[in-house]
């Protein structure tokens, strides 16, 4: 008898090493924005950074102009990232710079997680696709927007 | 954080009990003599013993307390056993809703659970009947969740938005302990301590679940809970005490 009480013993003990998980804190590893990497294709035929003037970046559902000159300078870009509108499932961004205008429309689908009471509510972006995009051409690295160490972006633009 | 140091505090207490209760071996007779007797052939238990004798069935008392003094969770629970001599089978049912809110969102859920199982009691020869049982559940919970928010993004302005999940349906194991004593005649009372392990959640397909009834946070898929019991014994036929050897 001594025997099956202390391997029931043992067995609870174990178990109940696993059903201690940590509490969740407010660090979450969504985000909420896209990131773009503006690259070109050099002589070799190889990915080399770009760096772009934009005049302005505006969504058609954002309230405020995203970026404006002069009032960043922040503008001469070559990495940059942009929040998904988080209502609907379609964000448009329009890019102004060297007296044209360029268009993506992304798709995606957000899912939403209470985290807790005073950490709030946690989104998750998910399935980014790309509906409609008129630069000479873009790569969807991750179609999932997460906060990342290797510091790999969502979106390639090509600018040739 | 607090769940983990009263994890801790519980590891603690269980690791103390279990050297204390089992730690000491128990004292050696004299080597030669072990050598020259023989143990004599386990005694079987008449078939008799195995046909049930009574029913007890009970209300938690964690639920109730929770649903009385607290304002966000309203929990009742009802358990029964069926006893098979040293083996019990053992099931309960509950019905919850949760509330909950914070300065962006309001999260509710509403609905029911049960678990089935048995469990084997090792306190073999109590004339009282007071059971110290280790046992097994499968556990299953039905229920609908609403999620509103209301919030403020800097760059697309405040929106709000409301999200139902209305059948969704987790399961999980449980390991239990539990001790039941006899207060008066038939009435017994004790604690059930349960590891609830390996959740899945099913048709949580609008937001990600908040809360399970009779599990809790869904953040986890392992987790620890107890309930407080008050039973009573509706026995239909006299329960013997199998006493080896008489």
């Amino acid at each position: 008898m001594n025997k099956i009480l202390r391997y029931c013993l043992i067995g609870l003990f174990l178990s109940l090493i696993f059903a201690c998980e940590v509490d969740s804190n407010c660090g979450s590893i969504n985000v909420d924005y896209v990131t773009f990497d503006v690259v070109e294709l050099n002589a070799e035929g190889r990915e080399v950074e770009k760096t772009v003037l934009f005049d302005s970046i505006k969504s058609p559902q954002a309230i405020i102009t995203i970026f404006q000159q002069p009032d960043t300078v922040d503008l001469l870009l070559s990495s940059f990232r942009l929040r998904l509108n988080p209502e609907g499932d379609t964000t448009d961004f329009y890019f102004y710079y060297d007296e044209q205008v360029d268009t993506i429309r992304f798709s995606h689908e957000k899912i939403n997680r209470v985290d807790s009471p005073e950490c709030g509510i946690d989104m998750e972006f998910i399935g980014l696709d790309t509906v409609l995009q008129t630069f000479d051409s873009l790569i969807i690295v991750n179609d999932t927007l997460r906060r990342r160490q290797d510091e790999t972006p969502n979106i390639k633009l090509f600018i040739n | 954080m607090r769940r983990l140091i009263l994890s801790f505090l519980l590891i603690n207490i269980f690791a103390s009990a279990v050297v204390a209760q089992i730690g000491q071996a128990p004292p050696t007779a004299d080597t030669t003599e072990n050598v020259i007797k023989k143990e004599p052939p386990k005694p079987k238990v008449p078939k008799s013993f195995y046909i049930p004798t009574g029913l007890r069935i009970g209300a938690d008392l964690v639920g109730l307390g929770i649903s009385t003094i607290g304002t966000k969770r309203d929990r009742y629970e009802i358990q029964g056993d069926i006893d098979f001599h040293r083996f019990y089978l053992s099931g309960s049912y509950g019905i919850a809703n949760f509330k909950e809110s914070g300065d962006e969102f309001t999260y509710e859920n509403e609905g029911s659970y049960f678990r089935i199982g048995v469990d084997a009691n090792v306190l073999k020869m109590d004339p009282d009947f007071n059971t110290l049982t280790f046992g097994v559940r499968y556990a299953v919970a039905n229920f609908s969740e609403s999620l509103a928010t209301n919030r403020i993004d800097p760059v697309y302005g405040a929106y709000s938005e409301n999200f139902t999940n209305p059948d969704v349906s987790a399961r999980w194991f449980e390991l239990t302990t539990g001790l039941r004593v006899m207060l008066l005649e038939n009435l017994y009372t004790g604690y059930t301590f349960r590891i609830q392990l390996s959740r899945k959640l099913q048709d949580a397909s609008n937001f990600r679940s908040y809360d399970i009834p009779g599990f809790g946070l869904s953040e986890f898929k392992n987790r620890w809970t107890f309930n407080y019991y008050i039973v009573y014994r509706i026995a239909w036929r006299e329960k013997k005490v199998f006493i080896p050897g008489s």
